[in-house]
């Protein structure tokens, strides 16, 4: 049976049906299939068939045409169906198999999410893969492939939680695939491979690396180079590296040699902080193994100070310049060079002629350095720093005397700096603040958090209250003191109605009712009547927190409150908590003010 | 009940939203009260809820096997979160007060014996149950509404024919999304979601040509299905009394929804059999608008590949049970088993789970059909019907699998071939990257379960391969 002759009649079929039937009407094309049809038929009756139905299709009626055609195609179809292809042409080779061991034994409805997170784009994919995690389902050999895959995705976290959570999960078992996937030409997904890979055969690999770090993309040249930072007979090839063209390749060298560290790798590094890459070579200088190198580069600085101080012009922009290079290269320095490190700064920071406008960076960086020694004679000086060059690091002296001294030691020290306008004495406040604010951070709770009561000394709070600044006095109010307070209930009294007071009011409304000031619940019920007057919509959270914590005999007066507003869900939230502090137990409520709050957030959670 | 793992409550669950609201119930220590009866057939406590109240929520194994969920939360879901978070707490370990039976529940267990009780009476009262009878000039009412519906079909389908598909606009293609509206009001939702499977292919975006292809066949498969259906319809409504199709699919193509009752009366009930479960993939059916888990099982004795299809209409979706990959072997005393061939759809009601053991793996090997030559020309009998399904399942034994190119094979012991490319299911799960991972002795002397396919355009048949099975192991390339 000529299946040629079969395939020509169904593209005669197939354009019959795109151009539609009406145009079968003594079709040339089909004409000229007949004859060869009816030759064939004349041993095969099925073919017989088919020429007897195209023959039907181009000699019917325009309105018969389409049942003709459906004929014929049904019938040409079913025969083609039996002649469908198996075979397949070519050399069989067999397929080795791995040593695997996973199993295929994760269900459907945990494994199909796993494999769409990782095939697709779109949200709430990484929450996918720590599920995964999780529940272990991960570990299925249908998950391997596309896993490897995922390294390849554009969102950085998918392939960060791929790389070092997943992956290593499967031990050995993922060798084959990354082996497989590993496109030396490719690009990060690809580098991640060689890394990981890495991890697994280690210097069973050096061939590869050593392939990928000199015909790689430039993307797996940096990746491989940076790993055979731990080979240290690769210095040589490495040394070579630092002079190739593209920045990448040079960066990843520089780091390479920093691990290494050797005679040859320290020199290359030390050059290259002297040179055009002195900026790229900061950040793997900083990690070098050798401290060799940073004792040279210390010596090199106070050679660069002496520049400084002596020449003028373009030497000098250089000279400074190059001290700045120097010190961000002592940055997280080895402790065993505080010693060397020291006598540098102390010198640098006492010296009258540096400090100047020009030099402010690199002052700055160099004040840095002090306070990360942390020793109490780098300590001693910052805070001896107080006040000289104008105050200027007035600041970092705040900062070391915070960590060195007693707190009453350092109001006594700094309280007097506070006030005035001067530029000291805002900087002071910055430091001071974001000391604070540090502080807070840390402390999990509501929006009123105070600070530890032992770290600050306690006259703080008063000439925070002194410059106004309520934020501040509201961190460091611990109890009911009658000069904070009236400082306090001043605040919420006045002050117009801008989103700004109203959130501060709020705040030290809490305070109060925190100090259980006995003024609270009428200055919140003043505070409620005012905002009710421009209309209340909404009840926030902190205003939830104050209304709860309102005490029984307050009860009848927010419930006429309550019953006055207009709108249906504030007055029918305000009447439950009405209802909810009457239920309260008597002793909570007598006990402090807070205490219902907590009980009623025990019932709402 | 003292036996229930993890694993076991997973497959209660609903779906895979239902199982980590369950664990997180329990890891939220959402459960103030956990108890459990002296005889340990009842697990109950109280879970806390958005509410005041807690919702008050028990699992009741009086039935082995058949737990039976009760929660006072208004949840659609069954089982809730709140029950499988009972059982969670309980498989992982935290401590149940024993406590007697609640008098509520004591009471609805009584009602249900009484229920139970009620219902075997009325079965032994009247002996076989009632032949249910037919309103003959209903039927034939029905009947004739269903041939005007498959008139409008053909109708349209010539027109369309006489046309050419290359003509199809827009408006056209809106014109025949009315079409099948009106078909809704004449009982053949089959015949239906057919021509919406045709509107769809039309409607893809991308390569023409193989739009082209694709909306042939179907308009092949439509004109043999109005052929069939009429001349079927017509013998029918000339006499009523005759059984209904079982010899085909064509009832349910037509878009009949067989009832097991149904099912029985035409004797298509099988006593005692044992399945095992040898693939499982859930996937969208756009034209008929519901999802699809399709399971695909060995019968353990004869070998027939049976499937299950559990429908999940889109707007429903949230309230049915979404099936999952089963491990465990399936005994029935009753399995209904519809009509269509070779891959019959099947049902069952009562089931009981066993453990798999490698004498079923090795059971499975012996029924693979050893000849390649054999199973391609029960495969191309089959696929040549215009009506069939066109992806047929075999279990086949090979001797190996090897690599012609990048074409992987399979090869029976008289070296013949089939070419395994077809990717019909599931582009996520490449069978050719997880071939090589396997054990070389797993792609040696083996069986593997294929699903076959035609392809019109290059004019080869070839299969997807859904699982292997050795002696000691199924190795699903699906789920």
């Amino acid at each position: 049976m000529s299946v040629d002759l079969l395939l020509d009649l169904q593209q005669e079929v197939r354009r019959l049906f795109i151009a539609g039937s009406a145009m079968a009407q003594g079709d040339m094309r089909l004409a000229k299939l007949v004859p060869q049809l009816k030759k064939l038929g004349e041993s095969a009756p099925v073919i017989n068939r088919l020429a007897e139905a195209a023959e039907g299709l181009m000699s019917a009626a325009r309105e018969k045409s389409s049942e003709k055609l459906l004929e014929l195609a049904t019938l040409l179809s079913a025969v083609l169906h039996t002649l469908g292809k198996t075979e397949t042409v070519g050399e069989t080779q067999t397929i080795e198999g791995s040593a695997v061991t996973l199993t295929t034994d994760v269900s459907y409805r945990k494994l199909q999410p796993l494999l769409e997170a990782l095939t697709t784009k779109g949200q709430g994919r990484l929450e996918q893969l720590w599920l995964a995690w999780e529940d272990r389902s991960f570990l299925d050999l249908r998950a391997l492939p596309a896993l490897c895959r995922g390294l390849d995705d554009s969102y950085g976290d998918v392939p960060d939680y791929i790389q070092e959570k997943l992956i290593p999960g499967f031990g050995r078992d993922v060798i084959p695939v990354l082996q497989n996937q590993l496109n030396l030409n490719g690009g990060k997904g690809d580098s991640r491979r060689l890394q990981l890979l890495h991890r697994l055969l280690g210097e069973s690999m050096i061939e590869l690396l050593l392939e990928a770090a000199v015909s790689g993309s430039i993307e797996l040249r940096a990746a491989a180079i940076k790993l055979l930072g731990g080979y240290g007979e690769q210095e040589p090839f490495l040394l070579e590296q630092t002079s190739e063209k593209r920045q990448e390749v040079r960066l990843a060298a520089y780091y390479a040699l920093a691990r290494i560290g050797s005679d040859g790798a320290v020199e290359r590094l030390y050059e290259a902080i002297r040179s055009k890459d002195r900026e790229l070579a900061v950040a793997p200088v900083r990690q070098c193994v050798s401290t060799v190198l940073h004792e040279r580069i210390i010596v090199q600085a106070e050679e660069d100070l002496e520049r400084w101080l002596s020449s003028e012009g373009e030497d000098r922009i250089r000279a400074a310049q190059q001290l700045h290079i120097d010190l961000r290269c002592l940055e997280g320095a080895d402790k065993r060079l505080t010693g060397v490190v020291y006598p540098l700064l102390r010198k640098l920071l006492l010296s009258k002629a540096f400090i100047v406008t020009e030099t402010e960076t690199i002052q700055e960086a160099a004040a840095e350095l002090l306070l990360e020694l942390d020793t109490p004679e780098g300590n001693r000086l910052a805070i001896e720093l107080q006040h000289m060059h104008n105050s200027r690091f007035i600041g970092y002296s705040f900062r070391a005397a915070y960590k060195q001294l007693k707190p009453s030691e350092v109001f006594d020290r700094f309280a007097g700096d506070l006030t005035g306008g001067s530029h000291a004495a805002k900087e002071l406040l910055r430091t001071l603040e974001s000391i604070v604010s540090g502080q807070l951070q840390l402390l999990t709770g509501d929006v009123d958090k105070v600070v530890l009561e032992e770290a600050w000394d306690p006259r703080w709070g008063h000439v925070f209250a002194d410059k106004d600044l309520t934020e501040l006095v509201c961190s460091f109010t611990h109890r009911n003191e009658p000069r904070i307070a009236d400082y306090l209930i001043s605040k919420a009294k006045y002050g117009n109605s801008s989103w700004n007071d109203e959130t501060m009011k709020q705040r030290v409304l809490l305070v109060l009712f925190r100090i259980r000031h006995k003024e609270a619940p009428q200055l919140l019920l003043d505070w409620l009547e005012k905002k009710a007057q421009r209309g209340f919509h909404y009840i926030d959270w902190n205003t939830r927190c104050l209304i709860s914590s309102m005490p029984k005999s307050y009860v009848q007066r927010l419930r006429t409150f309550a019953e006055r507003q207009l709108h249906v869900t504030v007055r029918g939230q305000i009447l439950e908590f009405v209802e909810t502090i009457e239920a309260a137990p008597e002793e909570t409520n007598e006990e402090s003010g807070t205490g219902i709050w907590e009980w009623i957030k025990n019932k709402m959670s | 009940m003292a036996s229930i793992t993890e694993a076991y409550v997973d497959s209660l669950a609903p779906n895979a939203g239902a199982m980590k609201n369950g664990r997180d119930l329990v890891k939220k220590n959402s459960f103030p009260l956990l108890c459990m009866t002296g005889d340990e057939t009842l697990l109950f406590g109280e879970c806390k809820g958005s509410g005041k109240e807690p919702y008050r929520c028990s699992v009741d194994f009086i039935q082995q096997g058949n737990p039976v969920f009760r929660c006072s939360c208004p949840s659609r879901q069954f089982p809730c979160k709140h029950t499988l978070g009972l059982l969670y707490a309980h498989v992982l370990g935290k401590p149940f007060e024993k406590s007697d039976i609640p008098p509520e529940i004591a009471d609805k267990r009584e009602k249900a014996v009484k229920r139970e009780e009620k219902k075997n009476a009325s079965a032994a009262g009247d002996g076989e149950s009632p032949k249910r009878k037919v309103n003959k000039s209903a039927l034939i009412k029905k009947i004739n509404a269903q041939l005007e519906g498959l008139g409008i079909l053909e109708k349209l389908v010539l027109q369309l024919v006489q046309s050419g598909l290359g003509g199809l606009d827009k408006k056209t293609i809106q014109v025949m999304e009315d079409q099948v509206k009106q078909l809704g009001n004449h009982y053949i939702p089959g015949a239906q979601a057919e021509l919406r499977e045709l509107v769809l292919i039309m409607s893809t975006e991308g390569d023409r040509e193989s739009v082209y292809s694709r909306g042939i066949e179907q308009l092949i498969r439509l004109h043999a299905l109005i052929r069939k259906g009429k001349s079927y319809l017509e013998q029918r409504a000339a006499q009523p009394e005759l059984p209904m199709e079982t010899e085909s699919m064509l009832e349910e193509q037509l878009g009949h929804a067989w009832q097991l009752a149904e099912l029985r009366e035409y004797g298509r009930a099988r006593p005692e059999t044992e399945l095992l479960q040898l693939s499982f993939i859930s996937y969208t059916d756009k034209a008929r608008g519901e999802f699809v888990d399709a399971g695909w099982w060995v019968d353990l004795r004869e070998g027939t590949i049976h499937t299950t299809r559990n429908l999940r209409p889109f707007r429903a979706a949230k309230s049915i049970k979404e099936e999952d990959t089963v491990h465990a072997v399936i005994q029935t005393g009753e399995l209904f088993v519809y009509p269509g061939a070779p891959n019959a759809r099947v049902r069952w009601e009562k089931g009981e789970f066993r453990d798999v053991c490698e004498k079923d793996y090795r059971a499975v090997k012996a029924l693979a059909a050893p000849s390649f030559a054999d199973v391609i020309k029960r495969v191309k009998n089959g696929i040549k019907n215009p009506l069939a399904d066109k992806n047929p399942v075999m279990l086949i034994a090979f001797q190996a699998v090897e690599r012609i190119g990048d074409t992987y094979i399979l090869r029976d012991t008289q070296g013949k071939q089939l070419p395994v490319t077809a990717n019909i299911w599931a582009a996520s799960l490449h069978s050719g990257s997880i071939l090589p991972l396997l054990h070389g002795d797993d792609l040696k002397d083996q069986a593997a379960l294929v699903m076959f396919r035609h392809d019109i355009e290059s004019g080869r048949l070839a299969v997807q391969l859904m699982s292997i099975i050795t002696d000691r192991r199924i190795i699903r390339l699906l789920y």
